[in-house]
C-alpha cells in the first residue's frame, strides 16, 4: 500500500472530521472540496461534498462576519493555520482550524478539521458571564465597596460608594483612600495596613467596625466599614465593604430617646401618684381623726371644743375638695382637654374684678391689694382661665406675706405681650426653687406651716399660660418677697385659637 | 409618759392632742423641727418623739438622724407618723432608725398601739 493511500486511510478513520478543500487564487470564493472523511461526512451529512463540489466556507453554517473572515485570511493574508467558530450545527458549537497543505501554481489546498467545541467555550463563556455577573454584582450592590492596594491607592470604586461618598470613581481611583476618611481614622488605617503587611495579622481584616467617613463636601458620616484581604497575582488587595449607619445610627438614638422619656413619664407618674396619695391622706387624717374623737367623746366636750374639731372637719373636707378640683383641672389642662374661649379682654378690669374677689380675703389677713393703674391694655385671652391665674397669684401672695404688707399689682406691654406683675412682700421663694415652684407638688420650703394649699395651684397656671403661648416666671422682689409675672401674647388671634382647639 | 410631737401641720397637733387627752401623758408639740431638736437638747428626758415624715424645714429622716447623732437622746423611741404609704418609702424611714411607721390617716387606738410598742420594745 502506498503511503498516500495509508494517509488517506488513517484520515478516513479520525473521530475528528477533516476536510480538504483547494482555492483558486483568482476565485477565492470558488473553494471545491477534494475530500471529506467519514466523521465530516457524518457530521455534514447536509452538504454535498462531493469531490469538486464548490463550497462555501460553512457559509450556511456561519455567521457571515466568521465565514469572510476564513476567506480574508486564506487569501490575503495567506496563514496556514487559523482558528474559527463554525455557527451552531445540530445545536452544537464547532471550531475550524485550517492548515496551509500546499502551494500549487494558481490554487492553494488546504485541510481543514471541525472540531467540538462546546466544552471549550462554555468554560469562556462561563467565565464571561460570570466576570459581567460580578461586575454587575459590584455596580448594583447596596453597600459601597473599595478596593485598595498596599500603599492605601484606590482600585475600584462601585457606585454605592460613589453614592455614598458623593464621588465619581475617576475622582478616586489612583488617589489614597485617605482622603475618604477623618484625619483620625486615617492615621488608624495607615497602621493597620502596615502591620498587615508585616505580620500578616489584621486587626480589622475580617471583622467590622464602625468608622467615619468624609463626603465631597467634608461632611463626615457614621459607616460600618469591613475589610478584607486578598491576593491577586502576587498583590495583596483589601477589599473594603462600607455600609452608612446614618439612619441606623439616627434611628438607635431615637429609640434611646423615646426610652428614656418613656421611663420619665413612668417616673414621673409614679411620682405624681406618690404625692396625689400623700395630698389626699392628710385631709383624710384629718377628718377622720376628728370625727372619730367626736363620736368617742361628744357629751364630754364642751361647746367651743366641738365647734374647733368640726372646723377642723371643714377645712379638711374643703382641702380635699380642692385638691380633687385641682387634679381634675391638671389633668385636663396636661391633656389639652381644657377648652379655651378667647376673645378680646380688657385687662385692667379683669385685674379690678380678681382684687374685688378678694378682698374679703385680703382683708382678714390684713394685707393691702393695689392695682396701680396707668392705662388701658387690651389682649385676646379666655377671660376665665386668666382670671384664674390672676385669683391663684393673689391668693398666693396674701397666704405668704405678713400680715400689713401689700401686694401691687401693675400692668406693662411690648410688641409681642402684655404683662401682668404681681409684687409681694411675703417670705419669698429660694432662687433654686424657682423653676421647681411651678412644678406639681411642689410647694415652697419656706411655706413654714404649710397654708394649707394643694400644691398644683401654679403647675395649674403654668398649663394655662403655655396654652395662651405666655409665660409665667417669677424674680425675687428686691424688698423682699417675690414679683410673679404673667407674659401675654397680642398676636393670637382668636380664629386661629378657636380652631387649634377644637 | 412625756411625750414630743413635732408636725408641720396645726390641726395634725391639736388631732394628737385630743387623740392622748384621756392618758396619763405629757405631751409638748412643735411646728418646727429645728426648734424640737433644740428643745430636746435642753429637756433630755422624753420618752417618746412623735414625728412627721414631710415637712418643708426638715425630712422625718434627717430630724430621726439628727437626734441618733446627741448621746444624750439617741435612745428616745421615735415614731413616724406620715401620709406616705409607699412600702419603700417606709423601708426606707425603717432603715434610718425609726421604732415604728404610722401612715396617716390614723385612728386613736393604732396611735395608742404605736406608742406602747415603741416603749416596750426599748426597755
Amino acid at each position: 500500500m502506498h503511503a498516500a493511500e495509508l494517509s488517506s486511510k488513517l484520515l478516513e478513520h479520525l473521530p475528528e472530521a477533516y476536510v480538504i478543500f483547494r482555492v483558486a487564487q483568482n476565485s477565492p470564493d470558488a473553494a471545491k472540496i477534494v475530500h471529506t472523511n467519514k466523521a465530516f461526512n457524518t457530521l455534514f451529512s447536509e452538504i454535498n461534498h462531493e469531490k469538486d463540489h464548490p463550497w462555501n466556507y460553512f457559509s450556511e453554517y456561519l455567521i457571515p462576519s466568521e465565514s469572510n473572515f476564513i476567506k480574508m485570511n486564506l487569501n490575503l493574508n495567506g496563514h496556514s493555520e487559523l482558528k474559527s467558530r463554525v455557527k451552531k450545527l445540530h445545536n452544537n458549537w464547532f471550531s475550524f482550524e485550517f492548515y496551509r497543505l500546499d502551494d500549487g501554481e494558481d490554487e492553494c489546498f488546504y485541510a481543514g478539521r471541525v472540531k467540538d467545541s462546546n466544552e471549550q467555550l462554555d468554560a469562556e463563556q462561563k467565565i464571561k458571564d460570570s466576570n459581567m455577573l460580578l461586575q454587575n454584582v459590584l455596580d448594583n450592590a447596596v453597600d459601597g465597596i473599595i478596593t485598595i492596594n498596599t500603599g492605601g491607592i484606590v482600585r475600584t470604586f462601585n457606585r454605592a460608594a460613589e453614592r455614598l461618598f458623593g464621588y465619581d470613581a475617576s475622582e478616586v481611583i489612583g488617589n489614597n483612600v485617605s482622603m475618604l476618611m477623618t484625619n483620625h481614622d486615617a492615621h488608624n488605617h495607615n497602621q493597620y495596613i502596615t502591620n498587615y503587611v508585616r505580620t500578616g495579622h489584621g486587626k480589622i481584616i475580617g471583622i467590622g467596625r464602625e468608622v467615619f467617613g468624609v463626603k465631597k463636601d467634608g461632611t463626615e458620616f457614621p459607616l460600618d466599614l469591613g475589610v478584607s484581604g486578598t491576593s491577586i497575582d502576587n498583590e495583596t488587595v483589601f477589599i473594603g465593604m462600607l455600609r452608612d449607619l446614618t439612619l441606623q445610627k439616627a434611628n438607635e438614638r431615637n429609640l434611646k430617646e423615646e426610652k428614656e422619656k418613656a421611663i420619665q413619664a413612668n417616673n414621673s407618674k409614679s411620682k405624681f401618684l406618690a404625692n396625689m396619695s400623700h395630698e389626699l391622706r392628710t385631709p383624710m387624717h384629718t377628718i377622720m381623726g376628728f370625727v372619730e374623737i367626736l363620736i368617742d367623746k361628744l357629751p364630754k366636750l364642751s361647746e367651743e371644743k366641738q365647734l374647733q374639731f368640726l372646723g377642723q372637719i371643714r377645712d379638711g373636707s374643703e382641702r380635699l375638695l380642692a385638691l380633687i378640683n385641682d387634679l381634675l383641672d391638671l389633668n385636663k389642662l396636661e391633656a389639652g382637654f381644657m377648652s379655651y374661649s378667647y376673645a378680646k379682654v380688657d385687662l385692667v378690669s379683669l385685674v379690678d374684678k380678681s382684687i374685688i374677689e378678694l378682698t374679703e380675703y385680703a382683708a382678714e389677713n390684713n394685707i393691702t391689694l393695689n392695682h396701680l393703674k396707668d392705662r388701658d391694655y387690651r389682649c385676646v385671652c379666655d377671660e376665665s382661665r386668666i382670671y384664674q391665674v390672676l385669683i391663684n397669684l393673689l391668693g398666693n401672695a396674701i397666704k405668704y406675706s405678713e400680715p400689713g404688707k401689700k401686694v401691687d399689682v401693675s400692668l406693662s406691654d411690648n410688641d409681642h405681650f402684655v404683662t401682668i406683675k404681681v409684687k409681694d412682700h411675703g417670705v419669698g421663694i429660694p432662687d433654686a426653687e424657682h423653676i421647681s415652684i411651678f412644678e406639681a407638688f411642689t410647694q415652697s420650703s419656706r411655706t413654714v406651716n404649710s397654708a394649707g394649699g394643694t400644691g398644683l395651684g401654679l403647675a395649674i397656671c403654668r398649663e394655662i399660660m403655655t396654652a395662651h403661648y405666655g409665660q409665667i416666671w417669677l424674680e425675687n422682689n428686691p424688698q423682699g418677697g417675690s414679683i410673679f409675672y404673667l407674659s401675654i401674647s397680642k398676636h393670637i388671634q382668636p380664629s386661629t385659637i378657636d380652631k387649634a382647639v377644637d | 409618759m412625756k411625750i414630743l410631737a413635732i408636725d408641720d401641720e396645726q390641726s395634725n397637733l391639736l388631732l394628737i392632742e385630743t387623740m392622748l387627752m384621756d392618758y396619763d401623758i405629757e405631751l409638748d408639740s412643735f411646728l418646727n423641727p429645728e426648734q424640737a431638736l433644740t428643745h430636746l437638747k435642753d429637756h433630755p428626758d422624753y420618752e417618746l418623739i412623735l414625728v412627721d415624715k414631710m415637712m418643708p424645714e426638715m425630712d422625718g429622716t434627717e430630724f430621726i438622724n439628727r437626734v441618733r447623732a446627741v448621746d444624750t437622746i439617741a435612745t428616745i423611741p421615735i415614731v413616724v407618723q406620715s401620709a406616705s404609704a409607699l412600702p419603700e418609702q417606709i423601708e426606707l424611714v425603717m432603715d434610718e432608725g425609726a421604732d415604728y411607721y404610722l401612715v396617716k390617716p390614723f385612728t386613736k387606738v393604732q396611735l395608742i398601739t404605736a406608742i406602747q410598742q415603741s416603749t416596750q420594745s426599748k426597755t
